[in-house]
Formats: C-alpha cells, sequence, structure tokens
C-alpha cells in the first residue's frame, strides 16, 4: 500500500515537473531555437523542475538598438576636447596691466547660406570656414542657414537661422577678455568658457542688455515676443569644435617633405610615396581609383594578378614575382627609388 | 421751428455721409510704393531681400509671398502674377480672392500659409469649414508662434521675419522627431 501510495506521488509529481517544463520550452523558445542542443538534451523526467520552472522567459531578440559610438571615436572625441580646451588655456595668459590686445573671430562651420562684412561699407563676402573676422564685423544668415565662431580666447557662438549680429568688441585688457556682441534680429547660442582669464561677454539686443560671466545661453530676439533666453545648444557648440580642432591638426614640413589632401601629416605621406599608402593589405587608394587587394601577392608571389587591374598592380606583380624572397619592393609612383628588400638592405 | 428741423436734418445727414467716407477708406489696406521683391527678385539677392524687409513698417503681398515661397518650396517665382498663382495652388489665397501686390499683407493670410506648411490641422472648425485666416490665427496663438493678433492686422518686416523664423523651427522639430510623433 505504501508502494502504490509512493509510485502514485512520484508519477503525480513527474507529471508536475513535465508540466512545467513544457511551459518553460514554449515560453523559451526564440532563445533555445539557437542552441539547438539544449533543446534535444531536456528530457521531462531528467531536468531539474525547479531551475526549468523558474527561468525567467527570456524577451525574443532585441531590436537593433541604435549604433553607439565605438569606445575608440568616443575617446577621439573626448580628447579632441580635451585637448582643445588644454589649448584654450595655455593661449589665454593676462598682459601687463593697461596692455590693450585686439583678438579676433574664427569661423569654424557655416550651413546654408552665411555672409560677413567688416564694417557697413564693405562688401558682404560668403562666409568660410577659416575665414577671421575682427571687431566691428558684421554678419548675417538667411533661411536655414548657421555660422559657427569661436570668438577671441573664451566663448564660441552659434548664429542661428535668420540672424544678423554684430561683433563690437573682442580685445584682452589685462587680465579681463571683454567682448561684445549685438544680436539685431535671430538667436545666437553663446557659450563663454572659464579660460583662468576674468570674463566680460556683453550681449546687446534691441530691448536689452545680457552680461555673461562664464557659462552659456542662447538669445532669441524677434518682433513678436521681443529679447527671450533660453538654454545654449552647448552639445552642438562642443561637437562643432572638436570637429573644427581635429580637421585643424597642423603640421609641419621641412626639407622634401610633402602633404597633400588625402595624407596631410609628411611622415604618413612619405610612408605611402614608399612602401604605398597603408594598409598594405586591402584597399589601396591610387589618386581617384580604387584597386582591390594584393594581398594575394604577398601570400604566393607567382599568383597572377586579377582581371582588370590597371598598370601599377601589374607591375606591382611582376616586381613581387622578380624578387620572390623579397616582395616589399614597391616603385614609388614617380619612378624614384624606395627599394627595399628583406633584411632591409 | 422748420429751420431747426432743418438744421438738425442737415447735420444728420453730413454725419451720415462723413462716416460713411471714413469707413469705406477704412476697410482698404494700406498701399506701398513698392515692394522689397522688386528689387531682390532672385536667390543670390535673397539676403538683401530679408534685410532689406525687415526695414519695412509693413510687408506688402508681394514680400509676404515671396518669402512665403520661399519657406515652402525653397524657391520663388518671379512675378507678382506666379506667385499669386503659386499661392492659389498652395490653397494660401482663394482662387476668387484678389490681392493688391503692393497692399499691405495681413496676418491671416500668413497665417494660413503658415498652417499650410506645418501641416497644422486645426481644431473642429478648421478641419470642417477649411483653414480661413481667422482661425487660423487662432491655431498659432494657441500654438504660442504668435501673439495675441487678429487676422487684418498688418505685419511689420521685423515681424515677417520672426514668423518665418518660427516656422522653421517648428519644421525642424518635427523632422526631428521620431517618426509617429
Amino acid at each position: 500500500m505504501t508502494n502504490m501510495t509512493n509510485m502514485t506521488n512520484m508519477t503525480k509529481h513527474t507529471i508536475a515537473i513535465a508540466r512545467r517544463l513544457a511551459i518553460a520550452l514554449l515560453l523559451a523558445t526564440p532563445v533555445v531555437t539557437s542552441a539547438q542542443d539544449k533543446a534535444a538534451d531536456a528530457k521531462p523526467a531528467d531536468a531539474a523542475p525547479a531551475p526549468a520552472a523558474e527561468a525567467a522567459p527570456e524577451a525574443p531578440a532585441a531590436e537593433a538598438a541604435p549604433p553607439k559610438l565605438a569606445p575608440r571615436d568616443a575617446d577621439d572625441i573626448a580628447d579632441a576636447a580635451a585637448r582643445l580646451g588644454a589649448i584654450a588655456k595655455d593661449a589665454a595668459q593676462p598682459l601687463a596691466e593697461g596692455e590693450i590686445k585686439v583678438l579676433s573671430a574664427v569661423v569654424m562651420a557655416v550651413e546654408g547660406r552665411a555672409q560677413w562684412r567688416q564694417d557697413e561699407n564693405a562688401a558682404w563676402k560668403d562666409a568660410a570656414v577659416d575665414d577671421m573676422l575682427k571687431p566691428e564685423a558684421l554678419i548675417r544668415t538667411g533661411r536655414e542657414s548657421t555660422l559657427a565662431l569661436r570668438v577671441g580666447l573664451n566663448a564660441t557662438v552659434f548664429v542661428d537661422r535668420n540672424s544678423r549680429v554684430k561683433l563690437p568688441q573682442i580685445v584682452q585688457a589685462g587680465s579681463t577678455l571683454s567682448t561684445k556682441m549685438q544680436i539685431y534680429r535671430g538667436r545666437a547660442d553663446i557659450k563663454v568658457d572659464k579660460v583662468g582669464l576674468t570674463n566680460d561677454f556683453s550681449v546687446v539686443t534691441p530691448s536689452t542688455t545680457l552680461a555673461v560671466r562664464g557659462t552659456g545661453f542662447s538669445c532669441d530676439v524677434g518682433a513678436l515676443f521681443g529679447t527671450r533666453t533660453i538654454g545654449a545648444r552647448t552639445n552642438l557648440m562642443r561637437a562643432i569644435e572638436a570637429r573644427y580642432f581635429v580637421r585643424s591638426d597642423r603640421f609641419f614640413l621641412s626639407g622634401n617633405a610633402t602633404s597633400d589632401g588625402v595624407y596631410r601629416s609628411p611622415a604618413v605621406n612619405e610612408l605611402g610615396r614608399s612602401f604605398g599608402p597603408p594598409p598594405l593589405i586591402g584597399q589601396i587608394m591610387q589618386g581617384d581609383r580604387t584597386l582591390t587587394s594584393t594581398g594575394s601577392f604577398l601570400r604566393d608571389p607567382m599568383a597572377r594578378p586579377p582581371e582588370g587591374r590597371d598598370e601599377i598592380t601589374i607591375q606591382r606583380s611582376i616586381d613581387v614575382k622578380a624578387q620572390r624572397p623579397s616582395f616589399f619592393r614597391f616603385p614609388n609612383g614617380d619612378g624614384g627609388g624606395g627599394v627595399l628588400t628583406d633584411g632591409g638592405n | 421751428m422748420r429751420s431747426d428741423r432743418n438744421l438738425a436734418t442737415f447735420v444728420l445727414a453730413a454725419v451720415a455721409v462723413a462716416l460713411t467716407l471714413t469707413l469705406s477708406a477704412g476697410c482698404q489696406r494700406s498701399m506701398a510704393k513698392s515692394s522689397v521683391v522688386d528689387t531682390y527678385p532672385d536667390a543670390a539677392g535673397e539676403l538683401d531681400y530679408w534685410d532689406k524687409v525687415a526695414t519695412r513698417r509693413a510687408v506688402t503681398n508681394n514680400d509676404a509671398l515671396h518669402g512665403l515661397l520661399l519657406t515652402a518650396d525653397n524657391a520663388s517665382p518671379a512675378t507678382w502674377e506666379e506667385r499669386l498663382a503659386a499661392a492659389r495652388d498652395h490653397g494660401w489665397i482663394g482662387a476668387n480672392d484678389t490681392l493688391d501686390a503692393n497692399a499691405t499683407a495681413t496676418m491671416g493670410t500668413v497665417a494660413v500659409a503658415a498652417c499650410d506648411i506645418l501641416h497644422i490641422k486645426g481644431g473642429l472648425t478648421m478641419r470642417v469649414f477649411g483653414p480661413s485666416p481667422r482661425y487660423c490665427v487662432k491655431e498659432l496663438v494657441y500654438l504660442e508662434m504668435i501673439p495675441s493678433r487678429s487676422d487684418n492686422q498688418s505685419l511689420s518686416g521685423l515681424e515677417f521675419i520672426d514668423v518665418i523664423s518660427r516656422i522653421e523651427d517648428r519644421r525642424n522639430v518635427a523632422a526631428a522627431a521620431p517618426a509617429g510623433q
């Protein structure tokens, strides 16, 4: 009798386990589908009831998340911003008492139609990146147009659509950076950085004058609602600064060094002229022609180049075959020297 | 007395005539000598156009349609007749409505165009009876794009530019919003 009871209980227990497992499997099907061994191995009688029954049903494969910056990209931007800040601070040194230095503004980014002129009598010029504006410069933007400026040593100004602004004063007097900006109409975002000197940035509108000590805000001047101040688009301005800074890395050339639009760094440029443009395996840029991989040559110097390749690749394949043990010989584009064989001879 | 009655009648008639003349004159819109777009009709002079419009005390129909068509289509026809036809095609002006090129533009006309550019459907009245100047103005006031105004009021050049800027801002925000919002 006891055995019968035990068997009945065991059967009931087994059936309960099987029911739970079946439910768990149905709920977890999207996950288990990819791991078919687990599904094949799952046996109702052998599987532990608690973990399977309590296994939280996992959600189906997540929808494609927005692409995130790779850590390297994010670090580059952060590094660039940090370097820009360090450069700004290094450049901001106090002057002698009573000494006044007139500063200028540089255009960092232009979108759409934006123009500037140095004074009321000058002709309007289309704004371009790297344009230098002296005090008293007038700026105007059209529809859907913006202009970003680095003003003096401490401020970034983002002039928005349909705006007309003027920069009457950009000076450093002793240890004070004095800047005035006049907004006739439109919207401008102002970000004033703390660079170790005293900031005296003021914004003049038709109805009011605002002082900015070391902060940022956006000033919208319109005839319908007058002058309004709202938050500045700081992230946008920082992104423009970082992009401008990264683009504006300077290179110093000496001797026979060269720099071109593709390889601005003279070291990289020389590497390309000596050994071919990096990477050596993969796509090779030759002027405006893209050649496909010549990696096969490095693996098997006797291999024939793919069909349809131009003379440069064919010449390289011939050279590789002729210099079989030393396949690092790449003729220069201009036919000059630069032969390098194994062992560096 | 008969003479007193005649005098009273004469005075009343004179007042009525004066009122009639005044009201009829007041119903006409002010006229400008010319429009800014007559001087800067092409794309090369667009920034000059906006600069000059900003100096005007009242925007003309010609200038208003030019600016609105630039905002809507990124291009504006070369002549007033073509601009008027384009505005009719957009539905901003009724087929039977006539406008003087150099008459001052109304807030109602600009509001109808703004609602069309921004795809503002409005409330029940606008949806049932169509975008009328009166209710388009009310809708823009509700959206805080313009302060409280009547549809017959004129607008200065700076006010017109401000409206254009707000149309662009709102359109950019709508374009940046995720789909479905």
